[in-house]
């Protein structure tokens, strides 16, 4: 069976020819995303089999849960449920003020953006690396770099695309780094990946900035790949040691990055007009063409309307109906024509939109 | 007689398919790092037992593959996969007649020098990746796995007559 001397070519000459071929592939990596691109999209249907344990585990989960676990299950989602419509109801009024503020300042009004659930059908198997695949891809209309998201924060961007399927590089993976900001002074940075799947840092940022353990790092939006707005991290721990240049900063990622399985795929580029689900159309007082009124009076009025505070404004009984007053009040902060005025200003219009101060928000 | 060399690849490659889901397949993050190497396993296997089929460029297509699989710079585990091939064509006479313990003794080595050259060509194409003993940990669980793995293919060997 085996012949004593070997056919064609010998072993040393094969390896050769291999390693100058795997060479010749790591040399032309970025030039070969598209031969990739297909064969990822035939390999595919092997991924797709491979995750088959898993969803028939999931599957079997769901099959012999028993009736208590369900009911237990059922009541723990409709309390949740209740809560999610208050926070939502509150939100709504948040949000209506918030564009109106928006539209006088002359800033785009956020709008919401298309999203699809997508499930996570592999992680990484390799330690060095730090991503999952998704299935979605290409059909869907998963592009690379689109943002991604899970119920507690940013998970990462979309680094690969193939027909069905694709594969999100995470922000604790060590060739990411997404701009960040931090919510309590808007201190900007750039938070990269350690490797660690439970931690990211923020790099050259220097010993003297605000940032102390606690702080929350959002999305700043800065750098067109992630929308503005997103949690992505806690800040646990900083430390300015005198032997370093710069402090180290360490922050947890509010994702669950171990334990994802479904994740959210954004649009930030395909908006639509927010809509509020029809249970809570009635629920939520809207007060319609509020906008346009507002936008124009804005700078003819300015100087005079400048000395009303908010403290007055707050207590004005018209409940959503927010007066031009008010609202020129909050612009004041780019205003350069009376400088004198302008912390307090600031200050009044911060306060507000903060979420911090629920019974404010009600009585504006 | 060309049915039969016929049905012997089918069987090869179906088994090989096999180690590579395996290789992919979503695991807890408690056990993943502790994966063995199936499909360097099968295909160490397979290049021991029939090094005139199935050796170094069999093994360097099956690296790309897993390569585009686990999203890494392609060539990487080509590299790898075909360096630790040629060793195993290298030594196939001898590692046939070793006992199975000695067998998976030299498994392991080829598991640890194939996580190394991967961490080597990583570091330098990439970037700096810290360097972690977890990586060796495969070498481990594949020394308890190899044992079942040479029974069930050289079953499927002499079952299927591949030759």
């Amino acid at each position: 069976m085996k012949p004593i001397f070997v056919r064609g070519v010998s072993h040393q000459f094969r390896l050769t020819l291999a390693i100058i071929l795997s060479v010749a592939l790591l040399v032309s990596n970025h030039r070969l995303d598209p031969i990739r691109q297909s064969l990822s999209s035939i390999l595919s249907p092997l991924q797709y089999l491979a995750n088959v344990p898993g969803v028939m585990l999931d599957w079997s989960a769901e099959a012999f849960a028993t009736r208590n676990m369900l009911e237990l299950q059922n009541k723990e989602l409709l309390r949740q449920q209740l809560m999610m419509s208050e926070r939502l109801q509150r939100f709504e009024h948040v949000r209506q003020e918030n564009e109106r503020l928006r539209a006088l300042l002359g800033s785009p009004v956020h709008m919401d953006s298309r999203k699809v659930v997508a499930e996570v059908m592999e992680v990484a198997s390799d330690p060095f690396r730090q991503f999952v695949v998704l299935n979605h891809g290409s059909q869907t209309g998963v592009y690379v770099g689109q943002p991604v998201v899970d119920a507690q924060g940013v998970v990462g961007q979309v680094i690969e695309v193939s027909e069905f399927t694709s594969r999100v590089l995470m922000v604790s993976d060590t060739t990411h780094g997404i701009p960040v900001r931090v919510t309590r002074n808007d201190v900007r940075a750039i938070a990269n990946g350690t490797g660690d799947i439970d931690q990211i840092e923020l790099r050259h940022v220097a010993k003297s900035t605000d940032i102390i353990a606690g702080d929350l790092l959002v999305t700043s939006g800065l750098g067109n790949r992630f929308p503005e707005g997103y949690p992505v991290a806690r800040v646990i721990s900083v430390s300015r040691d005198d032997g370093q240049s710069y402090a180290v900063i360490n922050a947890q990622p509010l994702a669950a990055l171990d334990r994802i399985r479904y994740v959210l795929l954004i649009w930030p580029d395909e908006t639509k007009p927010f809509t509020l689900p029809a249970d809570l159309v009635g629920v939520v007082a809207t007060d319609p063409a509020d906008v346009p009124q507002n936008i124009v009076p804005v700078n003819g009025e300015q100087p005079t309307t400048q000395t009303i505070t908010s403290p007055t404004t707050g207590t004005d009984p018209a409940a959503n109906n927010i007066t031009p007053n008010t609202t020129s009040n909050s612009v004041g902060a780019p205003n350069t024509n009376q400088p004198t005025l302008n912390p307090a200003s600031n200050n009044a219009a911060n306060q507000p939109v903060s979420p911090s101060t629920p019974t404010n928000e009600v009585n504006q | 007689m060309s049915a039969h060399i016929a049905s012997g690849r089918l069987v090869v490659w179906l088994t090989i398919f096999i180690g590579m889901m395996f290789q992919i397949m979503p695991l807890p993050s408690m056990v993943e790092n502790w994966r063995p190497d199936w499909l360097l396993m099968v295909m160490v296997y397979w290049a021991m037992a029939l090094p005139h089929r199935y050796s170094i460029l069999t093994a360097w297509i099956l690296g790309v593959m897993l390569d585009v699989l686990l999203g890494a710079t392609l060539g990487i585990r080509s590299l790898a996969l075909s360096l630790v091939i040629y060793i195993v064509v290298l030594i196939c006479q001898r590692l046939r007649n070793y006992p199975r313990w000695q067998q998976s003794l030299v498994i392991a080595t080829l598991i640890c020098i194939y996580h190394a050259v991967i961490f080597w060509v990583q570091f330098v194409v990439v970037g700096a990746t810290p360097f972690d003993f977890n990586m060796f940990l495969p070498a481990v669980s594949s020394l308890f796995i190899w044992w079942w793995v040479f029974w069930i293919l050289r079953n499927i060997r002499r079952r299927y007559k591949v030759r």
